[in-house]
């Protein structure tokens, strides 16, 4: 190697072969986008049924336009964002990955947490598309990570929201040493329904001016100049109820607010176990909430009468300091009760029908989706003196149900009379199966 | 294999020097690297390394390795990055003066990363493929008693995948003359 021979080249010449090899190897595929018909695989965490844990898997994403942003034809992002005219908006997460023979490999947290939201919102697209109900989101959905938001002045953690006013997710920074909310496949699904509901039930309540708005975090002016976004919720539906002049009609929005929310988050978890098969999807993120939310749990613990929360509500009136707290836990207490109980539902009808699980989820999701319009005109023509009954809800799953038989009545039923203080039987009338109070003694 | 590169390196310029100039090794390079992070911050990476070379009196031609490696995550859930890049300089003089000189470089070679991820009990190890990576760089040495060499460099480098691109990079040595 004569080195010295170096001395004849020029600079000339060096900036000349750098700029050809800056040409042939620096510019091809700087942004490494990928075309949207192709598909690209990426190691992502992915739950496991048979050891219940979260492992790093293969995924296929399609659509996605480029690995840098993480845009594409499901999803796109926004890093610690604000609001705009009722838009999600600012920067996009500067993503990372490197690519090996077989796969792309999230290089930090933040990527590998933005490339698994989009592939759960591709999965739950599909399932949309299985369901017949794709048209109700657009795609692609508006995702916040790294979220600031406050409730009360305190900045909130370990979260994920719907915003229905955005259309968008958020997800606030997680700070356990668990599975990262944004990874939980389960609570994505969680918050995918919320969309759902929103915006077959709760928008129209909201335009009727039967719902307040803010019935889900809304973002509140300061966000645009903050970056912030306030929690209003409860604090929204207590300012909407103090409106009322007379107890009877507080009374009755606590209940009606309770009430719908419970299902929202009822029929919530049911879809996050719809989704990954997960019964204790939440304990993954949030350990202290196993029992609680687990839809294992007893069918009939966690139920209340409507008569039974009527009263309680009476009573938290007079200590309206409470009344959100009280609000908060029923919600949960009602929503635990009907997770526990579809999913109960999807199992007898998989075995009543004998057809598979997955055809058993498909037939009660459906019959789910169907039963909110019924939901939504119960709480249209909600008025003081009618108080929207808790067991009415699964009496309406069954209306909805297709091809049900007397098995399947009976399931339900089992599952009505193990909770409720009212009796329920299976009816023919007219020719179509029904579920009907049972007569009491003294009406016998 | 970091050691049988330096090894090779060595030789080879310690069996060219014998035709003109002399051999550089600095073990010791302190370098600034903004690399944009995942909120579209720079960030300063501090990539550790060590450079080898043959300076005559117009060129220097020098192999550089650098490494750095960036923690995430929390306990149950961590990504360690490992990225390491090898770079063969040529650097021109372009200007002169006592013992001092100005010289303008550019660079060819790749970077590789590799990856290790926690996710509860389960470790994973990926390795990158090797990408194509490119430098320039505009820079100031000073040679004290033949020996001692200090040099103060600018530089950005481009390749697929970097973010911003082109990415700076402020690199100080010192090295020695044999």
């Amino acid at each position: 190697m004569n080195f010295y021979k170096i001395k004849f080249i020029s600079i000339k010449s060096l900036i000349v072969v750098f700029s050809l090899a800056y040409l042939a190897t620096g510019c091809v595929g700087k942004d490494q986008q990928i075309s949207i018909s192709e598909v690209a695989f990426f190691k992502l965490p992915v739950f496991n049924l048979e050891t219940q844990k979260y492992h790093f898997q293969s995924v296929p994403l399609a659509g996605v336009d480029s690995v840098k942003d993480f845009s594409g034809k499901y999803a796109q992002f926004f890093i610690s964002p604000s609001s705009q005219n009722s838009k999600l908006t600012g920067a996009k997460p500067q993503t990372h990955f490197i690519k090996t023979k077989s796969n792309y490999v999230a290089t930090n947290d933040l990527s590998l947490q933005v490339a698994t939201i989009y592939s759960h919102l591709e999965g739950l697209y599909y399932l949309d598309k299985k369901l017949g109900v794709e048209g109700i989101n657009k795609i692609p959905r508006d995702v916040g990570v790294a979220v600031n938001v406050k409730d009360g002045g305190q900045v909130i953690d370990n979260n994920a929201f719907y915003d229905g006013e955005l259309d968008a997710f958020l997800f606030v920074p997680y700070t356990e040493n668990n599975l990262p909310i944004n990874i939980n496949a389960g609570i994505i699904a969680h918050e995918h329904f919320h969309s759902i509901f929103f915006k077959t039930v709760f928008q129209t309540l909201i335009q009727s001016g039967k719902f307040p708005m803010g019935v889900q975090p809304t973002a509140h002016s300061k966000a645009k100049i903050f970056s912030f976004f306030d929690i209003k919720d409860l604090q929204v539906a207590e300012d909407f109820i103090s409106q009322a002049v007379d107890n009877e009609t507080q009374v009755h929005s606590w209940y009606s607010q309770i009430v719908i929310r419970g299902l929202n988050e009822g029929l919530a978890d049911f879809w996050g176990w719809l989704y990954t098969d997960d019964s204790d999807f939440i304990s993954h993120s949030i350990p202290f909430l196993k029992n609680q939310r687990t839809l294992d749990g007893k069918l009939e613990e966690k139920y209340r009468s409507s008569k039974d929360l009527k009263i309680k509500i009476q009573s938290f009136l007079s200590r309206p300091k409470l009344i959100k707290e009280f609000a908060f836990d029923e919600i949960y207490k009602i929503g635990t009760y009907f997770a526990r109980n579809l999913k109960a539902i999807t199992l007898d009808l998989k075995n009543n029908k004998k057809i598979s699980l997955d055809e058993a989820k498909v037939l009660v999701a459906k019959t789910v989706i169907k039963s909110l319009n019924p939901l939504l005109r119960a709480f249209e023509d909600n008025t003081n003196t009618n108080f929207y009954d808790l067991n009415d809800y699964l009496i309406s799953v069954f209306d909805s149900l297709v091809e049900k038989t007397q098995t399947d009545c009976e399931s339900f039923i089992t599952k009505l009379n193990n909770a409720a203080l009212d009796k329920y039987e299976c009816k023919q009338e007219n020719g179509v199966l029904k579920i009907v109070k049972a007569p009491t003694e003294d009406e016998e | 294999m970091k050691l049988k590169i330096l090894l090779s390196f060595l030789i080879i310029f310690k069996f060219s020097s014998s035709y003109a100039g002399k051999v550089l090794f600095s073990p010791l390079v302190l370098e600034a690297r903004y690399e944009q992070n995942e909120y579209r911050n720079l960030e300063n990476k501090r990539p550790r390394g060590f450079t080898i070379g043959y300076k005559s009196a117009g060129y220097h031609l020098d192999f550089e390795y650098s490494t750095f490696e960036v923690d995430s995550g929390n306990d149950f859930l961590g990504i360690q990055r490992n990225h390491q890049d090898y770079l063969v300089w040529l650097k021109k003089n372009v200007f002169n003066y006592q013992h001092i000189n100005i010289s303008f470089g550019l660079a060819g070679g790749v970077y590789k990363e590799s990856i290790t991820s926690y996710l509860g009990s389960e470790i994973n190890h990926d390795q990158g493929i090797s990408t194509a990576m490119l430098g320039a760089g505009l820079g100031a040495n000073y040679t004290i008693q033949k020996i001692i060499f200090l040099e103060a460099e600018l530089r950005a480098f481009d390749s697929q995948n970097i973010s911003p691109s082109p990415q700076l990079s402020a690199a100080m040595r010192v090295g020695l003359l044999f």
